[in-house]
């Protein structure tokens, strides 16, 4: 059951991820996208990550890709006649032998030992929202605060950026 | 029992579609999005060993690539959009000024 | 510990004008003026405590500990560095007062009051050293500071010249000093005076290897030493840079180039005399070279017309004495000469001084005659001084030349022609030093009426020190009388000599022998080098190594107290009257020919035209350097201009490597597109390579 679940959920990620790429529509692009996201929540569920998977889609689909979507409409840009670039037959061969070949040496490998500290029962006991919770503010505090900051830099720095005026002259000159 | 390596694999698929995206593509938003591909790919690496090695750690780590996703789309975008208002045009290719 | 104040306060008004020269508005004397004499103050108290028999001699620091290699700064005051002190202090701190007169209204009057005090700290750390390495670093820094001094009016090519020549001159002798203090180390195992005195008799039959002969290494030391004084002191061979280093201010002529510095070679000997004493080539080789400049700078110093030069051709001549002195074991006579002459010459370079800034900068004796009636000041002290440097009774320098003189004539065959070359060079001292004297106050008047309506007597500031040194020129003399009294010079260095001193018989004096100085001061540490004095008096011939001077000088040392004292008594008044007469003569002869205009000179000199140019020319060794040293050197370094640098480098090297850059950016530039997506593929090229080649292999 769980194993049809997982091929499920990764054959729609992998085709969704194909979409989002090789689509001529950024519209279609970023619903392609938006599809994967939903997906790659039930895999967070499949491995136990309930709170990540809520996560995901309230900051992924409803924030992130909602932003694009507003930046597309708000360009409004022209679809190109030609979408894609001049190299691509060279970068899917070349990538496409490099995922081959991951995929080959990632066939079987044991990556590392069971710590036991955080087993499903465990988390489950006390619930995957507050284990990570207590992770993040205790041992993770001074990472957190400094993740806040760079949302901050990020939220001056796209209104500086975005804001006419303030660096559209300077680029002018 | 799904092993570990589907993830993996899985994780090592999508993040190469995402790199295509990135070298192929024209247009600066579909190249943004193929990085958001590629953040999800990691994302899923995070929770898959978190999982497996039972260790909430990965998933903590999820939560701060999250966050710089955020960041990143926000000055992501508004760099697209001040480019487009200099130069009418969100073409990669057009966008060569760092040369002789 | 007070003393180690002695170098520090010139040391400081360096570092405060140096520092702020900028602010000092050419006030820097009221800096350095004080600190000199504050230096001189302590100089004073030293001495003082030198004399009631309290000599120091202590480690500060340790300088640059290397493996076993480890030179300390330490001070050492016995009675030879105490009479350094009394005279590099009293002429510096005369000349800064001096200059605060003569240099007035300068361009560079801070730098050059921060450049008397650097030098007035690194004669002093000279002279205070205890050990060889610190005398190496006086020894350089007295050569930089003179350096930069002479070349004080950089502006002007005369001055750069001669202080390149200076420079470089004193590198070539500097480099046999360098040589010789390697020697010693290597030889001895270190380089602190004391250790290397007392074991350096050790030995004395050691021999090297030097280009396949066998050859001594005391001597080799001592004559490596020995080069380096020739060059400090200006003489033979690396004496021509002295002369034209009066390009630089006149203070400086008679501070650096008269009193202190160019009188460190015959200080170093001095210091150095244990390992002189042991080799008789060596010993004889300083004599000679002496003797040999003493009469050469004579000569030249006949024929001079530039104040200056004059003086300065003496001051070469009388190192020459010097020299001469401590090469036949008179080391006494011979410091005790150069502490007279400090002061006698700095006297007449300043008077000379005076006497240039009074007539509008003009150097030439020619142009000048009749100036007693502008300067009586300057006229009677440099009267007095004239007096001094020809050897009249009773200025100073008749009471030391006589000395070395005496010395001369008691030591051998040898010594006797080295007496008479010093009464030919007395002679000489006598008539030129009166030349100049009579060719600047009497004479014929020659100066231009624009001169002659600027000629005027220096201001105080001048005068004062020209007088003080005077008064020091007729009473320092009396120090070394050997007529009543105690001789007090040979009384107070005479310990550190351990020389024979002439009034006493050669045999009591060996029983008398006290230990020298370095050993003394080091008894007080348990290492005395003498700490038996038993042998002393079964065989002190062999027993101690100082006893050893050179052969020649112990047999007429000998031979004199076979004749009693009373015998060498009468010889020593009737050798003093003779050179009384020979420079009495001297001045007689400038009088008769200078003192109205008159012909005798111009038609001797027509009559001996070859010897007359010669004199005039220097003896045309400049030209013989130029013509083996200079030239050569700048044709090849022409040749490597042309072809080294100009092919090689500029063509080959720099241009190209910057062809060879433009061309490989020519083409890599094609590679730059600008585009992101081209480097990424890149990129993933990379990772492709890499993944691949981890794969195969």
């Amino acid at each position: 059951m769980i194993e049809a679940l997982f091929i499920y959920l990764a054959t729609v990620c992998v085709i969704c991820a194909v979409l989002t790429v090789s689509l001529r529509q950024p519209v279609y692009n970023v619903l392609a996208l938006l599809t994967m996201f939903f997906h790659v929540a039930g895999l967070y569920v499949l491995l136990n990550a309930e709170f990540l998977a809520v996560v995901q889609i309230i900051v992924y689909a409803g924030a992130i890709l909602v932003l694009y979507l507003f930046v597309l409409m708000l360009l409004n840009v022209r679809t190109q006649s030609r979408h894609l670039h001049r190299q691509w037959p060279f970068a899917v061969l070349i990538l496409g032998s490099v995922t081959a070949m991951l995929v080959g040496a990632l066939q079987d490998g044991t990556w590392g030992v069971a710590s036991g500290e955080y087993t499903a029962a465990a988390i489950q006991e006390i619930g995957n929202t507050q284990a990570i919770g207590l992770r993040l503010y205790t041992d993770y505090l001074l990472p957190f605060e400094v993740a806040s900051l760079v949302l901050l830099v990020a939220m001056i720095g796209a209104i500086v950026l975005t804001k006419k005026g303030l660096i559209d002259d300077h680029i002018k000159e | 029992m799904i092993p570990l390596s589907s993830y993996v694999i899985l994780s090592a698929v999508l993040f190469f579609i995402g790199v295509v995206g990135v070298l192929m593509r024209r247009s600066i938003i579909v190249v943004l999005l193929s990085i958001e591909l590629m953040l999800n790919a990691v994302n899923i690496n995070f929770v898959a060993f978190s999982h497996y090695l039972e260790s909430i750690t990965g998933q903590v780590f999820v939560f701060f690539t999250l966050t710089v996703a955020a960041a990143e789309v926000a000055v992501g975008l508004a760099l697209l959009i001040a480019i487009y208002r200099n130069r009418q045009t969100v073409n990669v290719e057009e966008l060569d000024m760092m040369k002789w | 510990m007070l003393y180690v104040l002695i170098p520090l306060l010139p040391l400081f008004s360096f570092i405060m004008v140096g520092l702020f020269q900028k602010w000092m508005r050419n006030q820097a004397h009221l800096i350095c003026v004080p600190m000199v004499f504050a230096s001189f103050g302590l100089s004073v108290y030293a001495f003082m405590q030198v004399a009631g028999g309290n000599p120091v001699n202590f480690d500060l620091y340790e300088w640059i500990p290397v493996g076993d290699f480890r030179p300390t700064f330490g001070i050492m005051i016995d009675q030879l560095t105490a009479s350094m002190l009394l005279l590099v202090t009293l002429v510096s701190s005369l000349v800064h007062l001096y200059t605060v007169g003569y240099m007035h209204g300068d361009g560079g009057y801070d730098r050059f009051f921060a450049y008397i005090s650097l030098f007035t700290f690194s004669m002093l750390a000279l002279v205070m050293s205890n050990n060889f390495l610190q005398l190496f670093f006086g020894w350089e820094m007295v050569g930089l500071c003179s350096y930069l001094l002479i070349v004080h009016w950089y502006e002007r090519k005369a001055s750069t010249n001669a202080s390149f020549k200076a420079f470089i001159q004193n590198r070539v002798g500097d480099l046999g000093f360098a040589l010789g203090i390697f020697l010693v180390w290597d030889t001895v195992g270190s380089l602190d005076y004391g250790t290397v005195f007392a074991a350096i008799g050790d030995h004395r039959n050691d021999t090297m290897n030097l280009l396949g002969t066998q050859v001594n290494v005391v001597t080799m030391i001592a004559l490596l030493l020995f080069v380096g004084a020739v060059g400090k002191s200006a003489q033979f061979l690396l004496h021509s840079w002295l002369p034209d280093a009066m390009e630089g201010p006149t203070p400086i002529s008679a501070l650096i180039h008269a009193a202190t510095m160019v009188t460190a070679g015959i200080f170093m000997v001095s210091r150095c005399h244990p390992i002189f004493n042991l080799s008789e080539t060596a010993m004889m080789v300083v004599a000679l070279t002496g003797a040999f400049t003493a009469l050469f700078g004579a000569t030249i110093a006949l024929t001079q017309n530039d104040i200056k030069k004059v003086v300065a051709y003496s001051t070469m001549s009388q190192l020459g004495y010097m020299v001469m002195a401590c090469g036949i074991g008179a080391y006494v006579a011979g410091m005790f000469h150069l502490l007279t002459h400090g002061v006698f010459k700095a006297l007449l370079f300043l008077a000379a001084g005076s006497v240039i800034h009074a007539l509008s900068a003009e150097q030439d004796i020619r142009k000048m005659g009749q100036a007693k009636k502008y300067m009586p000041t300057t006229y009677w002290t440099m009267l007095w001084g004239s007096l001094a440097l020809a050897g009249i009774f009773p200025f100073a320098g008749f009471f030391s030349k006589d000395e070395i003189l005496w010395e001369a004539w008691n030591a051998g065959v040898m010594g006797k022609g080295l007496w008479l070359i010093g009464v030919i060079v007395a002679f000489m001292t006598a008539f030129y030093t009166f030349r100049v004297f009579f060719m600047v106050f009497y004479g014929k008047d020659n100066m231009t009426d624009e001169m002659r309506s600027h000629a005027h007597e220096s201001p105080r500031v001048i005068t004062i020190p020209l007088v003080v040194l005077a008064v020091g020129a007729l009473f320092v003399g009396w120090l070394g009388n050997p007529m009543f009294g105690p001789n007090l010079s040979h009384n107070f260095l005479g310990p550190v000599f351990n020389t024979p001193v002439s009034h006493v018989p050669v045999t009591e004096h060996a029983q008398l022998q006290m230990p020298n100085l370095v050993g003394e001061a080091f008894a007080e540490e348990g290492h005395d080098p003498h700490a038996a004095p038993a042998p002393h008096g079964e065989d002190p011939q062999a027993a101690d190594p100082h006893a050893m001077a050179p052969a020649a000088h112990g047999a007429a040392a000998a031979g004199g107290a076979e004749h009693g004292g009373g015998h060498n008594k009468t010889m020593e008044f009737l050798l003093m009257a003779f050179s009384l007469a020979v420079a009495g003569s001297g001045i007689f002869m400038a009088y008769a020919w200078y003192y109205r205009p008159n012909e005798a000179p111009a038609k001797l000199a027509a009559s001996y035209n070859g010897l007359y140019q010669g004199s005039l020319n220097k003896w045309y060794w400049d030209e013989l350097y130029d013509a083996v040293f200079v030239r050569p050197t700048v044709k090849f370094a022409h040749g490597l201009w042309r072809v080294a640098d100009e092919i090689v480098i500029d063509k080959v090297l720099v241009d190209g490597v910057a062809i060879t850059t433009r061309i490989g950016g020519e083409i890599l530039k094609f590679f730059q597109t600008g585009r992101v997506q081209h480097y990424a593929m890149v990129m993933s090229l990379g990772i492709f390579v890499i993944l691949g080649g981890f794969f195969l292999f």
